[in-house]
């Protein structure tokens, strides 16, 4: 049981851990996209400065760099382009090629950036401060997912700019360790609290890190449905199996309560009947030595009325036996001791037993061999079990019969199987009740009417110790003329 | 010389009616109530034959016939046991300790205990 449920949780994660990978990768690949796009718009953005800063180069050329006209030139430049707020021309020691981005500054409530560039032709530079409101513009329409956002680091760690609101802008922001120049990938809790996958890519150009973040809860949000769903089907697995388990133990338990009842009942009415037995000997030995004589001549009528409850005693001694046969088979603890035997010396055997009380009722009694030259295969047959179920058979027969009937007892081989017949001239069992003939304490209505003594419990008896055999038994009747009952047991 | 039947019996009207019968044909009898008694009266008063009852206090009918059996002196005389138990497993029990005879009270009469007890004497 404990192997199928480690079995079933390793199926679980067999699934759970490539789509939990997938789920992150694709996260990551999605968020590296934006901010790829946002850093790509800062670069964009300062190169189109640049460009921009470049017609500067022509007019100084033009002026010939004459530092008396050079406002002039600023201001036409800066009434060109509305974002450039101050523009500085400085002398430069050795032209620089290089340019230069300074950090993010706030500037009358304007984000700024000053902008270096050496102008060709001249050792001047241009000094150019620039907001970045257009930019920062196109950036705010970026989105990571419905909850994510984009921030902007500049190479001081200030922060350009942040979606979310709490940021205050040109604070510097927290460092976070998966960072490099190049930029990096990683989870880690933001300033608002909140559990976040970012990815920092680096825009060479203008100098700023781009971070796109997106909540766990939203970026893996497909992952924790998976590990959800799997902890779901495990705890259901887990549940079932133990269900199962349970339900198994359950009926193990009814099954050994019914035993133990079953057991608890069969040792009752054990312990009852022998407790009858005592009594019901001593007084079947009591009334026998009497009717004996043993203690002194009887009259007729003293003889005949203690015979009269010596009958009445062995009827009960014969109830009893039944009731602790029909307990013991009713356990399956009646043994049987199946072995071959010839059916035709065994039936022979049997009607003896019966010869001297066929003769009383004055009913013949005849063992009728299978006609013709028929080898009759030999039967498996507990002979004592068997001798008890054809025997009763064989009784009924005899006490349920009219005067000067017979009984005749057969045996044939019909096919695999062989069968034994029990046929009477007998009053026959009323056709309504022949289904209920095989039922404990079943006595057929004519028979009570004939006031012939018996329990009922007999051909149940009967019907038990022929199916234990594999046999089965079956009965045809026809009220007024006789009952046959035949017996069909597998040939061995 | 007359032969002399132990018979142990807890059931006292069993008992009197099987001693009653013995004696009118021709036994001397000695009674046991118990197992102990009866081994105790098997040892002392060697009987020719004992009928034993199974189901008996202090020592049932199993264990006398276990410790009759380890008694070199009684181990030959011959036991007929009458008990209520008549399933098979009873009676192989019983045959198997040394017991000569089974027979179920219920299912025989004092006649047939005599011819077998003069059977076996």
């Amino acid at each position: 049981m404990i192997g199928v449920g480690i079995i079933f949780i390793l199926a679980n994660l067999l699934w759970l851990y490539p789509f939990v990978r997938d789920v992150e990768q694709g996260a990551t690949r999605y968020q590296a996209e934006v901010a790829r796009r946002v850093a790509g718009r800062a670069d964009f953005f300062l190169e189109k400065k640049l460009r921009e800063m470049g017609e500067l180069a022509l007019d100084v050329l033009e002026a010939n760099a004459d530092s008396r006209k050079m406002p002039a030139i600023a201001a036409r430049f800066l009434g060109r382009h509305p974002d450039f707020i101050g523009i500085d021309f400085i002398r430069t020691a050795s032209a620089s090629a290089e340019y230069s981005v300074g950090p993010v500054m706030q500037e009358n409530g304007r984000k700024t950036v000053v902008i270096q560039a050496p102008l060709p032709y001249a050792s001047l530079a241009v000094k150019a401060t620039v907001t970045i409101g257009d930019v920062v513009g196109e950036i705010a329409q970026e989105r990571v997912g419905s909850f994510g956002r984009v921030y902007v680091i500049d190479r001081a760690g200030n922060i350009v700019f942040h979606q979310y609101e709490g940021i205050v802008n040109g604070a510097v922001a927290a460092a976070r360790p998966f960072m490099s120049v190049e930029g990096g990938a990683g989870t880690y809790r933001n300033e608002a609290g909140t559990d976040v996958t970012g990815v920092a890519i680096f825009a060479s150009g203008i100098g700023w890190t781009v971070v796109a973040e997106d909540p766990l809860s939203e970026a893996w949000a497909r992952k924790y449905q998976a590990i959800r769903l799997a902890v779901f089907l495990m705890v259901l697995g887990f549940v079932l199996l133990m269900l199962l388990a349970w339900s198994t133990r359950k009926v193990m338990g009814i099954a050994e309560r019914e035993r133990i009842l079953s057991a608890a009942k069969s040792e009752y009415i054990s312990i009852l009947a022998h407790q009858l037995r005592t009594p019901l000997a001593g007084t079947k030995w009591n009334l026998k030595t009497l009717v004996d004589g043993d203690w002194g001549p009887l009259n007729a009528k003293q003889k005949k009325f203690l015979e009269r409850s010596y009958e009445t005693n062995e009827q009960m001694i014969a109830l009893v036996r039944d009731l602790l046969d029909i307990t013991r088979i009713e356990e399956g603890r009646y043994g049987f001791e199946l072995k071959k035997a010839d059916v035709g010396v065994f039936l022979a055997r049997v009607a003896n037993d019966f010869r001297q009380q066929a003769k009383t009722a004055g009913i013949a009694l005849v063992v009728k061999k299978p006609r013709g030259r028929v080898k009759i295969p030999q039967v498996a047959l507990d002979a004592e079990k068997m001798s008890m179920a054809v025997g009763n058979l064989i009784d009924n027969a005899i006490r349920y019969n009219k005067p000067k009937g017979s009984v005749e007892i057969g045996y044939a081989r019909e096919g695999s199987n062989v069968t034994i017949t029990v046929a009477d001239t007998g009053v026959g069992i009323p056709k309504t009740q022949l289904s209920q003939l095989f039922g404990k304490f079943f006595r057929g209505e004519n028979v009570v009417k004939m006031q012939v003594q018996g329990f009922g419990l007999g051909l149940y008896i009967v019907k038990n110790i022929i199916e234990r055999h594999g046999g089965s038994i079956a009965v045809e009747s026809k009220e007024g003329d006789g009952t046959t009952f035949t017996i069909t047991l597998p040939a061995r | 010389m007359k032969k002399t039947v132990l018979v142990v019996e807890d059931d006292k009207y069993l008992r009197e009616v099987l001693v009653e019968k013995l004696k009118k044909e021709g036994f001397d009898v000695i009674e046991a109530v118990d197992g102990e008694a009866g081994l105790a009266s098997t040892a002392k008063k060697k009987p020719d034959i004992v009928v034993l009852d199974i189901i008996l206090p202090l020592m049932n009918g199993f264990d006398y016939l276990e410790a009759k059996g380890k008694d070199t002196v009684i181990r030959d005389i011959p036991v007929i046991i009458l008990s209520n138990l008549g399933q098979k497993e009873d009676v192989e029990r019983g045959m198997k300790l040394g017991a000569k005879d089974y027979i179920v009270k219920a299912h025989f009469t004092p006649n047939d205990l005599i011819v077998k007890i003069q059977g076996l004497i």
